[in-house]
């Protein structure tokens, strides 16, 4: 109810509310108290007035004297506030003389007194009324009754009441006085507070602050205000330098982060590069294969033509001088001949090696899909890496039908085999060690299973795991380049569209399992 | 004496004619209004006085000269609850018979026989009562009168006070006329 009302008005109502609330709570109690308390007094004044006259009138009484009895309640006159007292008289020999025996009346409008005491009307709030036996040596021979009026009671009351209704007034205006002055002395910080308050919030300005005026709550309430209007001051300079900041940190970060992009950019395109280099250095190996290969018949041919040369100038030079004789040209004959086919055989032998080289070669650059002779083409790609092959104890075996013809990408299978050939002998073997490479392709389904195994020295489930994983190798500085597998997994899952696995532990040799489709769009993911 | 001895004789001869026709019916003798009142106006008086501690708690009422008023004493007593103090009564005929009585009522109103009594009786603290307003001039206690058809009594308050006792002022109030003490003043 008071919840909206201005401090002022709180201060005035609670103080001159209070008061009305104290003053008419003790005035009532104290007028009702000194009711009750003037009442009890009456009423023992009377009854101890009662008493007496009891005993007084006993003699009377005891002697049948009327007139006695009577003038001894008139003294009652003297008390203004006894309005009736009644004696009866109790005949216990004679009952018929018992009854009103003497009696007092108090003014004309006070009715007279019943014959009968019992016919006395019960007591009333207008009056008290006392009764007392009259005694005569402890024997009962009357009774009084003795009524005494309220009136001066209540008029005292009433002048109580108005005594209570001045003051009333009275403390109200003085409570007002005083309301008056303690509102400036409790509303004025608070409403300097508030004023600052209102400031503080239109303006923003936080570096206002509250004035004191006192140690009291109000005071505490003030500088906790101010404390808390420069914490809030400090807080939104914090805030603002943690917000520069936070734009300088988001520029470095964005600036990092461009950085990092181009970083990881160059990393791919390195490893791109790294890939094609790999590549290109297969191929180079490859070309020293070849080179090495073709040596042989090529140095032959040069072998059997130089000599061809020679018996040929030789004969020449006798059919000259005329010293050629028909042996002489028999011989040169045979000669040439036999040189003829030795020459022709590796001439033959060398462009049969070439035109293998060649298709490798352009597969593996080329990555061309088309059919072929799995089991040939194997075959051909081990010819290749022969070079690698010839020096060392390991012999390699394929294992496939002859007949197995399929739909795929050759470059890639040719690719593949040679670095695991490569892998098989940098990691499972040890140089000079006697090993098997087994090299097993069968149809299974619409799939090629194409199993490579090796005995070796295997690996352990760490290096297994890692396999795959760019520029992972066990022998980093000593010629691994950590692409190897890399790029075998590449070529499986994009050129082939297939899968492949390894199956290794250590001492058990190496399985490699690719699985991949036989034809053409069968399953071959983009 | 000769008086003395003509009222003795006509004392005898009222006894004697009590004990004759009146004996057996002391009930009839005791239906007299005045008897009955004044009976309990005695006992009333031994109320109204203070009494000398060793016969407060048992007083005895001696009568002489009236039977009536004896019944009426021993019927009252009778049918009153003692309350406080035992009562009896007496009748006596001699005043040298009334040694122990608490309070003596001489039923005459001859001045000449309440002198006799007031002499003879013993010189104890004895409440005096008899007929008549002079009683209390001859120096008895409380004299009965009839006023207007109504019992008063005199009060020779004097006279109790001699004898050790005192009287209530409620009684003197009550009293038509009271022979105060000379020179002690109100008691």
């Amino acid at each position: 109810m008071l919840r909206n009302v201005p401090i002022k008005r709180k201060i005035l109502v609670s103080i001159v509310g209070t008061m009305i609330v104290m003053i008419t709570l003790v005035g009532s109690v104290f007028v009702f108290y000194s009711w009750f308390s003037d009442r009890d007094t009456a009423a023992r004044n009377l009854s101890s007035i009662a008493t007496m006259f009891s005993l007084n009138t006993a003699a009377a009484l005891s002697f049948a004297d009327a007139g006695a009895a009577n003038e001894l309640l008139s003294s009652l006159r003297g008390m203004p506030e006894i309005r009736r007292a009644c004696l009866y008289l109790e005949d216990l020999e004679n009952g018929a003389n018992s009854g009103l025996f003497a009696s007092y009346i108090r003014g004309a409008n006070i009715p007279p007194c019943p014959s009968r005491e019992g016919q006395l009307k019960a007591s009333q709030s207008s009056f008290l009324r006392v009764h007392r036996a009259v005694e005569l040596d402890r024997e009962r021979i009357g009774s009084l009754a003795i009524e005494r009026g309220l009136a001066d009671l209540k008029a005292s009351r009433r002048v109580d009441a108005l005594v209570l209704m001045v003051m009333l007034v009275g403390s109200v205006a003085v409570a007002t006085l005083i309301s008056n002055g303690m509102q400036s002395a409790i509303a004025a910080p608070l409403l300097s507070l508030l004023g600052t308050i209102r400031r503080v919030s239109a303006d923003g300005d936080y570096c206002l602050r509250a004035t004191r005026h006192g140690s009291d709550e109000v005071g505490e309430l003030i500088d906790g205000f101010n404390v808390m209007l420069s914490s809030i001051a400090t807080r939104d300079a914090d805030l603002a330098r943690t917000r520069e900041e936070l734009v300088l940190r988001i520029a470095e970060t964005g600036a990092a982060n461009t950085e990092l992009r181009s970083v990881v950019e160059d990393l791919h395109r390195t490893q791109k590069q790294l890939v094609a280099t790999e590549k290109m250095a297969s191929l180079g190996e490859l070309v020293a294969g070849v080179a090495h290969e073709i040596n042989t018949p090529v140095g032959v041919g040069v072998t059997a033509a130089s000599t061809l040369y020679g018996a040929s100038r030789d004969t020449a030079d006798a059919y000259k001088t005329g010293a050629l004789t028909d042996g002489g040209l028999r011989r040169y004959f045979e000669q040439a001949m036999q040189s003829s086919t030795i020459i022709l055989n590796n001439l033959r032998r060398a462009a049969d090696l070439v035109n293998s080289f060649k298709r490798v070669a352009v597969d593996q650059t080329s990555f061309e899909r088309r059919r072929f002779h799995l089991r040939s083409y194997l075959e051909e790609t081990l010819l290749s890496l022969r070079p690698n092959l010839r020096n060392t104890e390991i012999s390699v075996e394929i294992d496939c039908e002859a007949s197995l013809e399929v739909d795929s990408v050759p470059g890639a299978i040719s690719q593949i085999i040679t670095n695991l050939v490569m892998n098989s002998l940098s990691h499972a073997f040890a140089p000079g060690q006697a090993g098997s490479i087994v090299i097993k392709a069968e149809a299974s389904g619409e799939e090629v299973r194409l199993s490579y195994r090796d005995d070796g020295c295997g690996m352990d489930s760490e290096i297994r795991e890692k396999i795959f994983e760019p520029f992972y190798t066990t022998k980093r500085g000593r010629g691994g380049s950590g692409l190897g597998m890399h790029i075998v997994f590449n070529l499986v899952s994009q050129q082939l569209g297939g899968r492949v696995e390894v199956v290794s532990s250590p001492g058990a040799g190496t399985e490699v399992c690719i699985c991949f489709p036989a034809q053409q769009g069968t399953s071959a993911p983009g | 004496m000769a008086v003395l001895s003509g009222y003795c004789r006509v004392w005898l001869l009222r006894i004697l004619a009590l004990a004759v026709f009146s004996a057996p019916l002391p009930e009839a003798l005791a239906q007299g209004l005045e008897n009955r009142v004044k009976a309990a106006y005695l006992v009333n008086f031994t109320r109204f006085v203070a009494w000398p501690s060793e016969v407060a708690s048992r007083l005895e009422i001696c009568v002489a000269g009236s039977q009536g008023t004896y019944w009426a004493l021993v019927k009252l007593l009778d049918t009153k609850g003692q309350a406080g103090r035992a009562f009896s009564a007496r009748f006596v005929l001699r005043p040298d018979k009334a040694s122990g009585c608490s309070a003596v009522y001489l039923a005459s109103n001859d001045p000449d026989l309440q002198r006799y009594w007031l002499r003879q009786l013993p010189q104890s603290a004895t409440l005096t009562v008899s007929d008549d307003a002079g009683f209390i001039d001859a120096g008895g206690m409380i004299g009965f009168l009839l006023i207007d058809g109504k019992l008063r009594f005199d009060i020779n308050q004097a006279a109790i006070n001699e004898r050790g006792l005192s009287v209530s002022s409620k009684l003197l109030n009550l009293a038509h006329r009271v022979q105060r003490p000379k020179q002690e003043g109100r008691r």
